[in-house]
């Protein structure tokens, strides 16, 4: 199964959630993509780092993925434009009963899980979904891979 | 029995900031007939534009070895390495359950060539690890220096790998030998990084490879006035 992993960093820490969780993901036997959204942090040496290590999703990411983790710091801005311009890609993707998880600490999960639920992605359950450890980001990765590879049994609708 | 892998027969990636090629399948090469020799699986020898590079992608059950021939190279992963190498250097990655990483050319200036292989490991589900051993210059130089093997961080300062197999590189000057012998039932795999080299009286060049069966007696020999520098790989 496919896992598309898209995160919103400004200072790097959802981008270690985010690596955390594509690594569960792999360990849960998943081919993954993982993907930044274009966000302007203020810190020039961290985003030239991280728009060198990392493209901006796609449409094509997004239909290639069975599961899509969507990661995002706690204090989200659910303003942001490439925020916005994400889900306009996941709906354009018509996501609608993949698999989703919402990778971001409990500030902005409900935020988060709300905007994936409205996709039509199937979400896994708050209390392995809401995260802010490395290991429970990776715990979830390989939960989300999982699910995916057993679609056909819904998550949480 | 041995078999020249010549260097314009390898696969070719070129997509400008990457001049990549394939002695064995590798991404869009695909050649059944190269799939890769022993649990040799992945040879590919990268010129990296300045600043360029491979952005975070993940590896599941693999050992992956970086040799660079000049530049320097960049490595991050998910778990929490950060380093920067050059020549005379060996860095690996046993991947194990799994590990996300991302590899650049260091240098806002100068491109990277480096040498990457895949070995397979003969376990899975190992705890991912980075490893990763300087060396002077003087000690592959005559003589084979060993970069990977079983037994690993040992007087040598090898990487470890989770396989039988053994990675050496040599460099001779113009004129001087070596000779290595294989145990029965080993197979080898000679790769020439630079240079020209002369393999039980066969004339390889840079880029050339050899598969080696069911020999023991393996001679090595720099003919040409620049000298050569090479990796042998012992395996199961």
């Amino acid at each position: 199964m496919n896992v598309l992993v898209v995160f919103y960093s400004l200072s790097g820490a959802t981008e270690r959630l985010a690596l955390a969780a594509a690594v569960g993901a792999v360990q849960g036997r998943a081919a993954i993509r993982l993907r930044r959204l274009a966000v302007q942090s203020g810190d020039s040496t961290i985003e030239e780092r991280l728009d060198r290590e990392y493209v901006a999703p796609k449409e094509v990411d997004a239909r290639w993925a069975d599961a899509i983790v969507l990661g995002a710091p706690a204090r989200l801005n659910s303003s942001s434009p490439a925020l916005n311009e994400c889900f306009r890609l996941l709906r354009s993707a018509e996501v609608q009963g993949k698999v989703g998880a919402a990778l971001v600490s409990n500030g902005a999960f409900e935020t988060l899980q709300g905007a994936m639920s409205e996709l039509g992605l199937k979400l896994v359950p708050r209390e392995q979904a809401a995260t802010d450890s490395v290991d429970s980001a990776r715990q979830l990765g390989r939960r989300v891979a999982e699910s995916a590879g057993k679609s056909a049994s819904p998550v949480l609708s | 029995m041995i078999t020249i892998r010549k260097a314009e027969e390898r696969g070719h990636a070129d997509r400008g900031w990457l001049n990549s090629y394939h002695t064995f399948s590798f991404a869009d090469y695909h050649d059944p007939a190269h799939m890769g020799f022993r649990v040799l699986r992945v040879l590919n020898d990268d010129r990296v534009a300045p600043g360029r590079g491979f952005g975070a992608h993940a590896h599941r059950d693999m050992e992956i070895l970086s040799y660079v021939m000049e530049g320097s190279l960049v490595h991050r992963d998910s778990m929490g390495e950060l380093h920067t190498f050059g020549p005379n250097t060996i860095q690996s990655m046993s991947a194990g359950t799994g590990v996300v990483h991302s590899e650049f050319n260091g240098s806002r200036d100068e491109p990277v060539h480096f040498l990457q292989i895949w070995i397979e490991p003969a376990v899975q589900d190992v705890e991912p690890s980075y490893q990763q051993h300087v060396f002077e210059p003087q000690e592959k130089q005559g003589r084979f220096r060993l970069l990977a093997g079983p037994h690993g961080n040992g007087s040598e300062g090898a990487v470890r790998i989770h396989q039988d197999a053994r990675v050496y590189v040599a460099e001779l000057a113009s004129g001087q030998s070596l000779k290595h012998s294989l145990d029965a039932g080993r197979y080898a795999w000679v790769q020439v990084a630079r240079g020209d080299l002369c393999f039980n009286n066969q004339a390889l060049k840079e880029g050339d490879g050899a598969a080696v069966s069911d020999e023991q007696a393996l001679s090595f020999s720099a003919d040409g006035p620049a000298g050569t520098e090479f990796l042998l790989f012992d395996l199961p």
